[in-house]
């Protein structure tokens, strides 16, 4: 039980630490994919989106995986 | 800046109070109670201002809070888990995190049950509620998917009362405690069970199964600029009169799930009574700019009776109202 614990967390740090790297890339670039009313949107708008970017990035990919094939 | 006064004065009363009755607690101790109470009792009210609202107009103000109380909230949780965590969890070699889950393995027994398992889970689903609280959220995850996350405010209800429950078992003996946690929740559950019934008796949900249409009201059940709501095949319905005509839009705002037949026709437009969002009541469309779209029903008069066809046209239809002879 402890290891499959103990596996469990190291998963979830992978997850939030691949969250992280996504929110960079999606709060500078992605966002305008996914939604163009966020175009010249101010920084202080674009910081808010970083929690919910790490914490939903596999949803946030999906949904820009099918805009793309719109 | 209510929130901010009330949060502020709160935790100078609070710990004025601790130093008074516990002058050997320290201040990372009344620090971590000061803010899990305070997140306790925001989420208290968070959770009954949706009932309130809806037995009341006159809570509709704090609904129109809610996110901000919210927001509130999961950081007085976030403030408690944190120091939790510095206080219980950093001292030893192993991962903080790791600690909380591994440091007490008794999940057999209910006295000594491990409850900061609970109390970290309920963070983190607060967490999700949180981060997307705002309206980018709303639109880019679609109102379905941010309205089942919301909903999960319950699981971390019951896993905030066994949080607390079962941590007071193990060092509070004050039945002062138990009965406030018991008065708390039964608040809750009063005000959701007596809206849920008033609901229930204002709708009378009908079944539409395999039907081309059904019996929903009658004319004069309506109020001018103003619509009936009925649940047909278990969707609701809000169905307005205006301009001696009728038109049937769903009954869930896009915005945020806001009740659409709960506000009226303002400027040729449905207007939500939780923010004012509009929709034209004939394509169940947001005028230009706005894009929200609601889904649209086909009715039909049969002398003073309207009759609605239960399946639903895609959102933002166009269906032409029905006049009234």
């Amino acid at each position: 039980m402890e290891q499959s614990i103990s596996i469990l967390i190291d998963a979830l740090g992978v997850y939030m630490f691949i969250g992280l790297l996504f929110a960079f890339w999606f709060v500078t670039v992605g966002v305008k994919k996914l939604d163009v009313g966020a175009q010249g949107t101010p920084w202080h708008f674009k910081l808010i989106l970083v929690p919910g970017s790490i914490l939903l990035w596999p949803v946030l990919t999906w949904k820009l995986m099918a805009k793309n094939h719109e | 800046m209510g929130i901010l006064a009330f949060v502020l004065g709160f935790t100078l009363l609070f710990f004025i109070g601790h130093i008074v009755l516990h002058p050997n607690a320290t201040f990372e101790t009344i620090l971590i109670r000061n803010f899990g109470l305070l997140a306790f009792l925001l989420l208290h009210v968070i959770l009954i201002t949706g009932p309130l609202a809806r037995l009341n107009n006159k809570f509709l103000i704090i609904l129109y809070n809610r996110r901000h109380l919210g927001v509130t909230m999961f950081l007085m949780a976030l403030i408690h888990g944190a120091f939790s965590i510095m206080n219980f969890h950093s001292l030893g070699d192993i991962n903080p995190v790791k600690s909380v889950f591994l440091s007490n393995l008794r999940y057999d027994s209910l006295i000594h049950f491990p409850f900061q398992v609970l109390g970290f889970t309920a963070l983190v689903v607060l967490a999700l509620m949180a981060v997307t609280s705002h309206d980018f959220w709303l639109k880019n995850l679609g109102p379905k998917l941010w309205k089942a996350l919301h909903m999960m405010v319950y699981i971390a209800y019951a896993l905030i009362l066994l949080h607390v429950v079962l941590g007071a078992v193990q060092n509070e003996s004050s039945p002062v405690f138990f009965g406030s946690i018991l008065i708390g929740f039964i608040t809750v559950a009063s005000f959701h069970l007596i809206a849920a019934f008033r609901e229930k008796t204002v709708d009378m949900p009908i079944d539409g199964t395999g039907a081309d249409f059904v019996k929903a009201c009658m004319v004069s059940e309506i109020k001018e600029n103003r619509a009936k709501i009925i649940t047909v095949s278990g969707e609701r319905v809000a169905i307005f009169k205006y301009d001696g005509k009728l038109s049937a839009v769903n009954n869930f705002c896009r915005h945020q799930g806001g009740p659409l037949g709960e506000g009226k026709i303002v400027d040729g437009c449905i207007t939500c009574p939780w923010h004012g969002y509009q929709y034209l009541p004939e394509n169940g469309q947001s005028p230009p700019p706005f894009t929200e779209k609601v889904e649209t029903y086909q009715l039909k008069l049969d002398g003073d009776e309207v009759w609605i066809d239960p399946r639903p046209f895609p959102e933002g239809t166009a269906v032409a109202p029905i006049e009234i002879a």
